[in-house]
């Protein structure tokens, strides 16, 4: 035996001592199922021993800018939390894996923001987020080489992720990450607060939110502004998060996405505009102009609200014919050179 | 003497002849639009040939073919054995029987009449007649609106205008094409009747009218799952109306009628049953319901006690019945009496829920949201003067403007939310466009004003108003010569949308030829009719579920699923046998008792709507059951791509799908790279003749290769499994470097049953 091979000897046994078990794993984590890994830590907790470590690596604070785990790390954060609460619950009929010989299922929910964690997040090489790694039990100290990856990108519910871990821990009933937890108490008490303040505000201004609700008015506005976004595709965007808008490769910004159903958020916001301007120019024609009374106002305004209207449904048309090439009608030529 | 001249030399008209020339007016209008409306929905009948169209209508002309064969309690007792296999489907008890009924009803008064029509061509004829009456109903409707408000009174015009827009506007046509035989085709007549008898009850108090509106209600519930739509729709209005303030005993007595006759017609509907006073979708209008009651009840008080009283009395009660409601509520959901809420409702509340919950409905094209374009494509021009009628409503407020103003606004939300719903939100947009345009017309084109002008000026006579007149008849000439010119467009664009858009019965496919000449694909018809006459009468087919109507209704064949998509495990098993490999798809089929696979190939002629693109859906429908065995992201490369080349991944490759779709598919280009032209993607040839099918054997391929037929393979007698016999085989022959000719030689046995 070499010089060499004491040392790596000594070196693994070094590390089988410092690794942490399952028990001990568990007792670091929070309340929220979740074992938070700072830069603080990180060397610590990534020895896992005898179970296996999902990290979520994220960057949930406004000033990184990160949409996505904003929008993620909740259902990460639920999902832990069910599993947690399985746990300890014996209704739930999980398998303690403390109990149980079964160690094939025993697992830690860790997660990381990169804000208290830069030089673990420098460690793993990490040039994006979110990602989402699972190590095999024993793999931790491996960093970068994670057993396994969740793509996001390829992915367009990221709520596969659940499938995914269920995927990598064999024995792991998907149903304890899924529950979804009754309302605790805090949500009761404050949706009932803010019952109790609202029905105060409303008897307190009684008067003034009376006027205003009984407004003809308001529900005028309400209703035909509801209308005038609903048609322009407002709802599209909601669902399917359309993009604001697409820069290209030569670095050119296009407001208007090619083909009949699709759209980008921009398109809705000139549309409204475009159909409000409409409006105003029926308005115009219906309602102010048999009032007038010079004969030379009357014509200066039609002339402008008749050409103004002309040039906003040109304007449709010459976006829809952009949209789809095969629509054989135009208004004005002039207006395609969007 | 009904024309005369009198002394004056001015002519004098009975009022009798002026009211018959109006008639004659309307009745000639009323016909053209007709002409109008039947005419434009007939490009596919012209084009192709009197043809059922797309898939659901083939199950309703195969639901109608039984009827019109069997009795109407055979029908609804109908357990259909061919869908569904090995399941089944209870169809009668599972279908809207309204428009089934409908044809038979009318093919057996013509039968009556000695006049035998096909049932074919009742089923293909059926929507453009309907239309028609549509454009009738819409008229009813709008002057019913209209009739009530100062400014229209008496005044047909918004009414001809809206039966007019209806008659061609494609937001409706899309649905109502000639051969397009679906529920849609009927319920939006159905629903602007019923609506028509609504506002007119709510104005008169009428019992009669009420119990005519639930009549319609009635046959809508039988004709169409939309019902909801009034379901919730006339209670709405009714509570508005009582928020505002409008309560009398005309809205008592026509709601409570309706809402008593209604629903319990509705539960003799088989598929309906107790789902009114079960489903939360109905819940509103139970408790507008008991609403009115309690407002009348109050009513009643509000007579007999002092003010003061009166005033502690309802608060009292108010809390009480507030309270009881709430609790009822919570316990009924917790215990199960009412229905959970259906997915459908929440995909309609909640936009996330149907994408995250449920793939097998985002799957459908029909359940995506509405893009802006599509209100312009489908509305035209009427979708901007649609918000400025919803404003003249709400300058005059009746009980039957505020309905339309409720009608414009869910309208939007719901066209918005769910593309197939711009049909229920097309008739309020040619109402209001009416409104508009109606409005114009009435400003600036009375031709009674301006002959009563000419008259009053003619004493005074001078310069200055000569210029007056000039410059009023410019901007007035202006405008609706600008407004002429819109209406004008407006029929241009209809009907290029409908020629272009909603004509193709998507069964037959039209493209051109080089020359430009047209050329007519008709591989679907072809690949059922091969299966029709090919294979034993009891075969079952596998399919994508899009298919399957189709397969039952033209080949005739027993199909696993279909377009009816209320088993999701099921469909999900079917897409696990396209989407692993043959070994693994071999048990799953073996176990369904597949006799035949049928896969839509679009590769050669560029047709993208095949199976490879929906390939991404069964995968999606099949891993919620199986995560273990199906993984959406092994289909991806690891750049994210989609690709069917040599650099996709395995599990694409050995999917079944995969290997059906391009199984020779080297052959037709000789010795050159095949080339996919829907996914733009080049295959070497070297690689696309080594795509091998083991446990099936190709049957039949069609001209364009749109459709292709595989038959499963039988058993092997000495129990050895398929996918090793053909391992074997091509080993031999790469051995023998035979391959090539063996492979042109072994083409499939087939012996034509006559």
């Amino acid at each position: 035996m070499n010089l060499f091979s004491i040392i790596s000897y000594l070196l693994l046994s070094l590390h089988t001592v410092f690794a942490i078990s399952y028990e001990e794993a568990l007792s670091e984590v929070g309340k929220d199922g979740l074992l938070h890994i700072t830069d603080k830590n990180y060397k610590k907790l990534m020895k896992n021993n005898d179970y296996g470590l999902v990290v979520l690596l994220t960057a949930d604070d406004p000033r990184v800018g990160c949409t996505l785990c904003v929008q993620f790390t909740p259902s990460y954060k639920a999902m832990a939390q069910s599993y947690y609460n399985n746990l300890f619950d014996e209704e739930s009929l999980m398998i303690n894996p403390i109990d149980s010989k079964d160690d094939k299922s025993k697992i830690i929910f860790g997660i990381s923001d990169y804000l208290s964690a830069k030089e673990f997040f420098g460690v793993l090489q990490l040039t994006a987020v979110p990602r989402l790694f699972y190590y095999a039990p024993g793999k931790g100290p491996q960093l970068s080489q994670f057993t396994n990856e969740f793509s996001f990108l390829a992915v367009e519910n990221t709520d596969g992720f659940i499938r995914w871990i269920s995927g990598n821990v064999p024995g792991l009933d998907i149903k304890f990450l899924k529950n979804v937890q009754p309302p605790s108490k805090s949500i009761l008490l404050t949706l009932i607060i803010i019952l109790l303040s609202s029905i105060i505000v409303l008897y307190k201004f009684q008067s003034q939110i009376f006027s205003i609700v009984q407004s003809k008015k308001v529900w005028e506005f309400l209703s035909i502004g509801s209308i005038i976004l609903l048609i322009s595709g407002y709802m599209y965007n909601q669902i399917r998060n359309a993009e604001m808008y697409k820069v290209d490769k030569d670095g050119v910004i296009h407001y208007f996405a090619q083909g009949h159903n699709v759209q980008f958020g921009t398109e809705t916001q000139i549309m409204s505009i475009i159909y409000t301007t409409l409006f105003a120019g029926l308005f115009i024609i219906i309602q102010v102009l048999p009032q007038l009374k010079n004969p030379r106002n009357k014509l200066i305004l039609s002339i402008t609200a008749s050409t103004i209207m002309f040039i906003a449904y040109s304007y449709i048309i010459a976006v829809y014919k952009l949209k789809s090439p095969s629509y054989p009608f135009q208004l004005l030529r002039s207006l395609v050179g969007l | 003497m009904a024309v005369s001249f009198d002394k004056e030399g001015y002519l004098r008209v009975d009022a009798s002849v002026l009211a018959t020339l109006r008639l004659l007016v309307i009745t000639s209008i009323a016909i053209s639009l007709s002409i109008a409306a039947i005419g434009s929905r007939l490009f596919s009948v012209i084009r192709f040939e009197s043809i059922i169209h797309e898939f659901d209508p083939w199950f309703n002309f195969r639901a109608t073919k039984y009827l019109v064969n069997h009795t109407f309690y055979k029908f609804l007792n109908w357990f259909d054995d061919k869908t569904w296999y090995p399941l089944g489907r209870i169809t009668g008890g599972t279908l809207y029987p309204g428009l089934m009924v409908t044809s038979a009803v009318i093919s057996n008064l013509l039968n009556k009449l000695s006049l035998p029509v096909d049932i074919r061509n009742i089923t293909v004829m059926l929507a453009p007649a309907f239309s028609t009456l549509t454009a009738l109903s819409t008229y009813l409707f709008t002057y019913e609106v209209t009739s009530s408000t100062k400014t229209f009174k008496n005044n047909k015009t918004p009414a001809l205008l809206s039966a007019a827009f209806i008659a061609i506007v494609p937001g409706y046509i899309s649905r109502s094409v000639a051969g397009s035989y679906d529920n849609e085709a009927i319920a939006i007549t159905l629903l602007m009747t019923t609506f028509y008898f609504w506002i007119k009850s709510v104005k008169l108090g009428s019992i009669f009218y009420a119990s005519i509106t639930s009549l319609f209600y009635f046959y809508m519930v039988s004709a169409w799952g939309g019902y909801v739509f009034i379901t919730n729709m006339i209670p709405l209005h009714i509570f508005v109306l009582i928020l505002m303030g409008r309560f009398d005993y005309k809205l008592y007595t026509s709601y409570c009628t309706w809402y008593a006759l209604g629903t319990l017609m509705s539960m003799q509907i088989p598929f309906v049953r107790f789902s009114p006073i079960k489903s939360n979708d109905h819940i509103s209008s139970f408790g507008v319901f008991g609403l009115l009651q309690l407002v009348i009840f109050a009513n009643y008080f509000k007579t007999i006690l002092s003010p003061k009283l009166f005033n502690n009395f309802m608060i009292a009660f108010g809390t009480i019945i507030l309270s009881l409601g709430l609790i009822f509520l919570i316990f009924a959901t917790k215990f199960g009496w009412i229905a959970p809420w259906t997915g459908r409702f929440y995909s309609l509340w909640d936009t996330n829920y149907a994408k995250v919950h449920i793939p097998i409905i985002a799957s459908v094209s029909e359940h995506q949201p509405t893009p802006w374009s599509s209100f312009y494509f489908d509305l035209n021009y009427l979708i901007w003067c649609f918000p400025f009628g919803v404003y003249l409503c709400f300058n005059d407020l009746s009980n039957e403007s505020i309905f339309v103003i409720i009608y414009s606004v869910l309208g939007s939300y719901f066209a918005g939310v769910m593309i197939r719903l711009m049909l229920t939100l097309a008739p309020i947009v040619c109402v209001c466009g009416s409104l508009t345009i109606g409005k114009l017309i009435q400003i600036y084109l009375d031709i009674k004003l301006y002959l009563k002008e000419k008259n009053e000026k003619k004493e005074d006579y001078n310069n200055k108003e000569n210029i007056t007149n000039l410059s009023n008849l410019i901007s007035k000439l202006l405008i609706i010569l600008t407004m002429i010119f819109y209406l004008f467009f407006y029929v241009q664009h209809c009907i290029w949308v409908n020629s272009n858009a909603y004509s193709s019965p998507s069964v037959v496919l039209a493209s051109k030829n080089r020359d430009g000449s047209a050329a007519i694909i008709d591989d679907f018809r072809e690949a059922y009719y091969w299966l029709r006459m090919n294979t034993e009468e009891d075969s079952k087919v596998m399919a994508w579920w899009d298919y399957g109507y189709q397969i039952g209704g033209m080949a005739d064949r027993t199909t696993f699923v279909d377009n009816n998509t209320w088993n999701n495990t099921h469909i999900a098993t079917v897409g696990k046998a396209m989407s692993v490999n043959e070994t693994n798809s071999e048990i799953v089929m073996r176990k369904l008792g597949v006799d035949y696979v049928l896969v839509i190939f679009g590769g050669l002629l560029g047709y993208s709507g095949d199976d490879l693109n929906k390939f991404l859906w069964m995968i999606r429908i099949s891993e919620g059951i199986w995560p273990e065995e199906v993984n959406e992201r092994s289909f991806f490369t690891d750049k994210g791509e989609y690709r069917i080349d040599e650099l996709a991944t395995d599990s694409m490759k050995d999917s079944l799908m995969y290997k059906m779709s391009y199984y020779k598919f080297g052959e037709m280009f000789q010795n050159r790279d095949p080339v996919d032209r829907v996914r733009q993607q080049r295959l070497s040839s070297k690689y696309a003749n080594e795509i091998h099918l083991d446990i099936l054997e190709e049957v039949f391929t069609s001209e364009n290769w749109l459709v292709r037929i595989y038959k499963l393979k039988e058993e092997d007698n000495f129990g050895r499994s398929l996918v090793e016999i053909g391992d074997k085989e091509r080993s031999e022959e790469g051995k023998s470097k035979r391959s090539k000719r063996l492979q042109t030689k072994k083409r499939p046995n087939l012996d034509l049953r006559v």
